[in-house]
């Protein structure tokens, strides 16, 4: 008592410099205004760090609605354009079944034997059947960025689907030999991270069986690199390694999101037959896997209606994209498309965007208001014989009128000899119902289970549901994946359902942890969380929380600005005596109806509005702060651009529909149709002038074709989430070792470019200065700016700078 | 002596806060320098409604409930009325909250309503401490009057003294500010924690 006070209180006493004691009332003030300050700044980077991961949420599902829409449309397209139009040629062979089917003509068609490997390769050359020092020395090969000879590609591409067509949908696993299984969940072409995992918990073996979750492919840039390897490992050990299908194992994902551009550009030669063998292959992946007759391992979810009976029973390589429903030879009922004054009519409804199984979520929250540039919702169409006539009818009634569409595509191309077609019935329609449930599907907290509107397809599903299936079929747990987590994993549900996400820094460079698990025979599961970028482990939380914000911010910055148009007609409604001003409640309440995100905008105000005056906003000196300089084209104006930047990723994936060959490149007659493709997708005129300034300022070969990739850098429209972590990370290496930074000023972007891209960037020819403001330094000095404020300049920097190219590799 | 003034202040952070004044009241009474009883009820609030949309957005962004009922632990106030601007010490916010047990912090709820006025008042407290009060602060523990203290010192410090750090905590406080001899430079490391 005493003595321990004492002792302490002479512990802690202090002495200044001149020996003299110091209250000990001083030293702990002292200590109190630290740690009470300590707190406010943990709980406002707890708060950042929040707000940047709905951002980033929010952005992620917003995009992914965006390319279910272009592919309704498309069969929107399909069904109204006569068969001999142009438009519909351009698209037509999406919908085609694979005309080739038979095994001996799929051999010689995917035959690699005339494919001769030149003596200056130097990667792997795989001898079949394979085993496990090759397929170490491929893991080898690829952590030194080597490529695989398109050769061997085919080679292992082809044994794979032998494989995999005697493999059952449902993978039995069992551990009970003592062994673990180890789990792992979405990697999306993050190389890294998959050779952490096996850095951490060794490769897989006969003693270490492993299961992966799906969603190899897609976003991140070695997809290739890791379907490879866990094909090897497959064929190597086939009773050990089970692969899952998640929902971008499906080559309509890939358009989009950049698997299908990966190969393409790695395999210049060869990458159209490997796609057409991987669309075959991924068709064939197993649906999902359960351990000991007790856990479910699946790439999405789960729904009321899920049957593991059936789902054990279908072709599931019928299958080939979730997004392609089965053809059937029902009659239509109500053929809306048709029809096209009724189409428009449902268009305008107030409708948010239907998924493919239902048409109109219920309970969706305030459909959109005005519709302007965007939003072509709900091509499944509503029949308007009222919201209940459509609920009751709604899985049958869509995909009723979307086969009548497969039925006249059926006629006019190449039959598909798929045996069983004429017989197919409701059944397969349940069938679909089901895949893309297991495929698609994310878990709620409320009970029930509704349409997942946000993704487009499958559902979302509630504790309920989650506890009569387990029930149903005796199960204690699902794993599942298919949702970015913070820590890599996540349970809900009441510790039933656990969420597993293997790829790190999926976001942004410092965003979330990836994890995997191990399960023993007693199935518990043990968790290992992980990093991969090596430059991240200096950072601190903090550090890594300002980053991740600063890249959310600058993305959602520049989401505002290609909405101005909107905004601005959004404000001036509401400002209705033109003041100019606008109170931040109501900019929130207008930003969030035209973007449709749902963020806390009150909170994020302070890093996306300079300054306010009463609580009050100048709506034009903001955008005045956001825009970037005027264009120099005179002929294509400012809104036009706009909507091209906004709809950019759109762009890119009808000129890779468009791209029948698969060859990267579309003559200009295809680009124009594509224009006016995007034209009527938009409801937008794109005028004749605009289409052929395009075209004639794009083709810098001048040959007459239009390289897809050299368009859309033209536009300085690169892959931006790449472009963003190729900086970020080119950012940390400066930080990290002190490097003078290098400044990236236009001059390096190609000098025959367009004269339009100058519009998305500022006139940085002009000041290269405020090139070299937008580096590491204005990122922290933006930061230790106070909240309240933002710099201006920095921020016009920030967006011109989002437009000035990296040379792509 | 010695003993006698540290002994109230230093084991229970809910008696005086020792922040308030260098000497404390002779008589160390068990409760706050403040009202004993704090009536929520008659805190006028005089936020604007912008304001109170902010609140509101920060109050969902810490809502953990499974079905989004805008409501957050008792755990997570101080949190989150710090995430708005403010700086309550830890007792501040258990005064606010009626001076709950410790197993009530979570698994009591507090919803939106209930928490305007809790913030309200916390935020009438002028005490907030100036960077001239860190550096004063903090100058206690420059030995050398060079403008550095020592990382060592001031984790332990941080950890045993006033309302204590965790490890964890201390340890992102200080990630990156301690340079090879593991001295800080107490001036940006104060430019630092108020840069946030």
């Amino acid at each position: 008592m005493g003595c321990g006070v004492t002792k302490t209180s002479e512990f802690n006493r202090r002495y200044d410099k001149d020996g003299n004691a110091i209250p000990a009332a001083i030293t702990i003030k002292a200590a109190v205004l630290i740690q009470r300050w300590y707190r406010q700044y943990a709980a406002r980077m707890e708060m950042r760090r929040r707000y940047t991961w709905n951002i980033f949420q929010s952005m992620e599902y917003a995009d992914l609605q965006d390319q279910i829409k272009l592919y309704n449309f498309l069969g929107y397209l399909m069904d109204n354009f006569t068969r001999s139009s142009s438009e519909r040629k351009l698209i037509s062979h999406i919908f085609r079944e694979n005309e080739v089917c038979r095994d001996a003509e799929w051999e010689r068609y995917f035959s690699y034997t005339n494919i001769d490997v030149p003596d200056i390769y130097c990667g792997p050359r795989l001898t079949f059947p394979l085993d496990m020092d090759q397929v170490a020395d491929l893991v080898e090969a690829f952590k030194n960025k080597q490529q695989l000879h398109s050769r061997y590609v085919l080679q292992l591409l082809l044994e794979t689907w032998k494989l995999l067509r005697v493999l059952p949908n449902i993978n039995r696993v069992s551990t009970c030999h003592s062994k673990e299984i180890t789990i792992c969940g979405d990697l999306h072409g993050q190389l890294e991270d998959l050779l952490l995992i096996f850095y951490k918990n060794g490769m897989p073996s006969l003693e270490k069986p492993y299961v992966f979750n799906g969603d190899f492919v897609d976003r991140g840039k070695d997809s290739m690199e890791i379907l490879l390897i866990l094909f090897a490992f497959l064929l190597v050990y086939p009773g050990n390694v089970y692969l899952n299908r998640g929902n971008h194992e499906d080559h309509i994902i890939n358009l989009r999101y950049g698997f299908t551009k990966e190969v393409l550009s790695k395999y210049k030669l060869h990458g159209k037959r490997i796609l057409k063998l991987l669309q075959k292959i991924f068709s064939w992946l197993p649906l999902v896997t359960v351990i000991d007759q007790r856990v479910l391992i699946v790439h999405g979810g789960v729904s009321d209606t899920t049957d593991l009976a059936l789902i054990a029973r279908v072709d599931r390589h019928r299958y080939v994209s979730a997004l392609r429903p089965p053809k059937k030879k029902t009659p239509s009922r109500i053929n809306v498309y048709a029809n096209s004054e009724l189409y428009h009519e449902m268009i305008n409804c107030k409708n948010t965007t239907g998924s493919l199984t239902f048409p109109k979520p219920f309970g969706a929250r305030e459909s959109f208001q005005r519709r302007s540039l965007q939003d072509f919702s709900s091509t499944m169409a509503r029949a308007l014989e009222g919201e209940f006539e459509v609920r009751r009818r709604q899985a049958e009634f869509s995909l009723s009128s979307f086969s009548k569409s497969h039925n006249i595509l059926s006629t006019t191309l190449s039959p598909d000899s798929e045996p069983d077609s004429s017989q197919f019935t409701d059944t397969s329609n349940d069938e679909w119902k089901q895949i893309l449930d297991l495929l698609w599907s994310d878990p709620m907290s409320q009970d029930g289970c509704i349409p997942n509107e946000v993704r487009g397809g499958g559902c979302y599903w509630g504790p309920d549901v989650t506890e009569d299936f387990l029930n149903r079929h005796n199960l204690q747990l699902i794993i599942r994946s298919h949702e970015c987590k913070q820590d890599g994993y996540e349970f809900c549900h009441n510790r039933k359902v656990l969420t597993l996400f293997s790829a790190s820094n999926y976001y942004e460079v410092g965003s979330n942890r990836g994890a995997f698990i191990r399960l023993g025979p007693d199935l518990v599961p043990y968790f290992v969380q992980y990093r991969a970028t090596s430059m991240t482990r200096g950072l601190s939380f903090p550090q890594n929380v300002k980053r991740t914000e600063h890249t959310a911010l600058k993305a959602l910055r520049e989401l505002l600005f290609v909405h101005k148009s909107d905004l601005l007609s959004a404000f001036q409604e509401i400002d209705k005596e033109n003041t100019g001003l606008i109170c931040l409640n109501d900019w929130g309440g207008a930003i969030e109806r035209v973007l449709h995100l749902d963020l806390p905008w009150q909170v994020l105000h302070p890093q996306i509005v300079s300054s306010t005056k009463d609580g009050k906003l100048n709506y034009q000196g903001w955008f005045h702060d956001l825009a970037l300089k005027k264009p120099r084209s005179e002929h294509i104006e400012q809104t036009m651009l706009e909507t091209l930047y906004r709809h950019r990723s759109t762009l890119e994936t009808i000129f890779r529909i468009v791209d029948t060959d698969n060859s990267g490149f579309i003559t200009f007659e295809d680009f124009r149709q594509t224009l006016k493709l995007l034209s009527a997708y938009l409801k937008m005129e794109i005028s004749d002038e605009v289409i052929n300034e395009l075209v004639i300022s794009t083709d810098t070969n001048n040959d007459g074709s239009i390289d897809i990739d050299e368009f859309m850098e033209a536009f300085r429209l690169v892959d931006k989430s790449r472009l963003e972590r190729g900086k970020s990370l080119l950012k940390l290496k400066q930080d990290c070792q002190s490097l003078p930074l290098e400044t990236e000023t236009p001059q390096t972007a190609d000098s025959t470019a367009p004269q339009m891209s100058q519009c998305l960037t500022s006139q940085t020819a002009d000041s290269p200065a405020s090139n070299t403001a937008d580096n590491a330094c204005s990122q922290t000095a933006n930061l230790a700016a106070s909240h309240t404020e933002d710099n201006p300049a920095s921020q016009t920097e920030d967006l011109c700078h989002i437009s000035v190219v990296v040379k792509p590799q | 002596m010695a003993p006698k003034k540290v002994e109230p202040k230093k084991p229970e952070p809910k008696k005086p806060e020792p922040k308030k004044e260098e000497a404390p009241a002779p008589a160390p009474v068990p409760e706050t320098p403040k009202e004993p009883e704090l009536d929520l009820k008659s805190v006028p609030l005089e936020f604007t409604a912008d304001q109170i949309e902010e609140f509101r957005d920060a109050f969902t962004l810490f809502d953990e409930t499974p079905t989004g009922e805008m409501k957050i632990r008792y755990a997570q106030c101080g949190d989150v009325m710090r995430a708005l601007g403010h700086n309550p010490t830890n007792a501040d916010v258990l005064t606010v909250l009626g001076k709950p047990k410790a197993e009530e912090m979570n698994t009591k709820y507090l919803d939106f309503e209930t928490f305007l006025p809790m913030l309200q008042h916390i935020s009438r407290t002028k005490d907030q401490g100036t960077f001239e009060d860190f550096v004063e602060g903090l100058r206690v523990f420059d030995k050398e009057g060079n403008g550095t203290v020592m990382g060592a010192e001031l984790r332990h410090v941080l950890a045993t003294l006033g309302e204590k750090m965790t490890e964890d905590e201390v340890d992102r406080l200080m990630a990156g500010q301690e340079d090879a001899n593991g001295c800080i430079n107490y001036t940006s490391f104060i430019k630092h924690i108020l840069s946030g």
